[in-house]
């Protein structure tokens, strides 16, 4: 369920004090200000960070401290079939909550075929890189990029099937419960690297599911607070 | 809390040997994609994006957005500096993190040569070129990193010499 946008309004309010000059009369100027991610479904763990979309100007731009994780983008952009398919605007799309404007450019929220490709592509190449340099990672990197690896896996396989991909925390709760998608994701990452033997993507998913009880331990506390 | 061998304003010499040799794990991510230590002989960003767009005669979407220069794979950078990290941990610079606790570059240099030391900026410009958009990083960004690598690099061969001159 989307938050209140007031509540929102006042989160981005406290937060955008660090964010500096340049960024705060982007945001004032701004034509919408979108909250999407976790923050706007309610869905944040204790450190997670405000996820902001605006719509502003006439250039990108991104400020990214630990409590914000702002994007501007140009006015025209709602008007750009590749943007308005792409997995961050059909994402805004779903998760969006706006404190700032309307939500007028959503019309047929669709994922295009050039953001399935991207994902594609890049799980495919992350995959072969992670699989290179395995041996030589740490446990703690190990852990780290399988789980990026799995979360990645997972968008791609919501992106095909015309799903907008959700937080990240979501995700990670879908993977945990016991109806997860735990053998598909599998099947997708051998599917994905025939020259990865089964054997890397076993220990690659042994990391995961390492992360995974750490992250319901944490998430666990938060909610029982 | 990660646990270090050393804390340091200045760091030792051994411990400078293994973060100049670890850095070649992130140097050679960026040679490998076009760029040069000459910094005359970047890469040329390629367009992409334009070749397979789909046609469909819609004329109230506007496609020019969709020509942009080449971006690279956010991960596969981060993954090289999971490595220059972890060879530092086998070199002994550093302690082994715990399993759940990956540490940045930026903590790194700051627990190897203190906050004050003028290669943290450098670390956190480094940093701040490789976050990237959504996952990718444009060539601008790219080349803004490496010429602050280039930096980092040149900060600790200055801190080698002066060993080498006591």
């Amino acid at each position: 369920m989307l938050r209140n946008s007031q509540v929102l309004g006042k989160m981005l309010e406290k937060r955008m004090a660090a964010a500096g000059p340049r960024f705060q009369a982007e945001v004032q100027h701004a034509s919408e200000i979108i909250i999407f991610g976790s923050m706007s479904v309610g869905y944040d763990r204790s450190n997670s960070d405000l996820d902001v979309l605006c719509v502003a100007g006439s250039e990108y731009c991104k400020f990214k401290n630990k409590s914000l994780d702002l994007i501007v983008v140009p006015s025209g952009i709602t008007r750009n079939r590749s943007w308005l398919e792409s997995e961050l605007a059909t994402h805004v799309a779903a998760y969006g909550s706006w404190i700032k404007g309307a939500p007028t450019w959503i019309v047929d929220p669709r994922i295009g075929q050039n953001a399935i490709r991207d994902k594609r592509r890049r799980v495919s190449a992350f995959m072969r890189c992670l699989y290179t340099s395995w041996a030589r990672l740490e446990a703690c990197f190990q852990i780290k990029y399988a789980t990026k690896l799995r979360r990645e896996t997972q968008r791609l396989m919501l992106l095909e099937r015309n799903v907008p991909v959700p937080p990240t925390a979501v995700l990670d709760d879908s993977w945990a419960s016991p109806t997860g998608s735990h053998h598909d994701v599998s099947e997708r990452l051998r599917r994905f690297s025939p020259v990865c033997p089964s054997s890397f993507v076993d220990c690659l998913l042994s990391r995961v599911d390492f992360q995974v009880s750490d992250d319901q331990m944490h998430s666990n506390s938060h909610y029982n607070s | 809390m990660l646990g270090w061998k050393k804390k340091a304003s200045r760091p030792s010499k051994d411990n400078l040997e293994a973060v100049s040799d670890a850095l070649k794990e992130i140097e050679s991510f960026f040679e490998l994609n076009g760029f040069s230590r000459s910094r005359s002989a970047h890469v040329e960003p390629s367009s992409v994006g334009t070749d397979e767009e789909e046609s469909n005669g819609d004329e109230e979407f506007d496609d020019e957005g969709s020509e942009r220069a080449a971006d690279f794979d956010r991960e596969d950078l981060e993954i090289s500096v999971g490595v220059f990290i972890s060879e530092l941990v086998k070199a002994e610079a550093i302690e082994k993190p715990k399993p759940r606790r990956a540490p940045t570059m930026r903590q790194i240099f700051v627990k190897l040569f203190g906050k004050k030391n003028k290669i943290i900026k450098m670390v956190e410009a480094f940093e701040e070129h490789t976050e990237g958009y959504f996952d990718a990083i444009v060539y601008d960004e790219m080349s803004a990193a490496f010429e602050a690598l280039l930096e980092i690099r040149a900060a600790i061969s200055d801190e080698l010499s002066k060993y080498a001159q006591e």
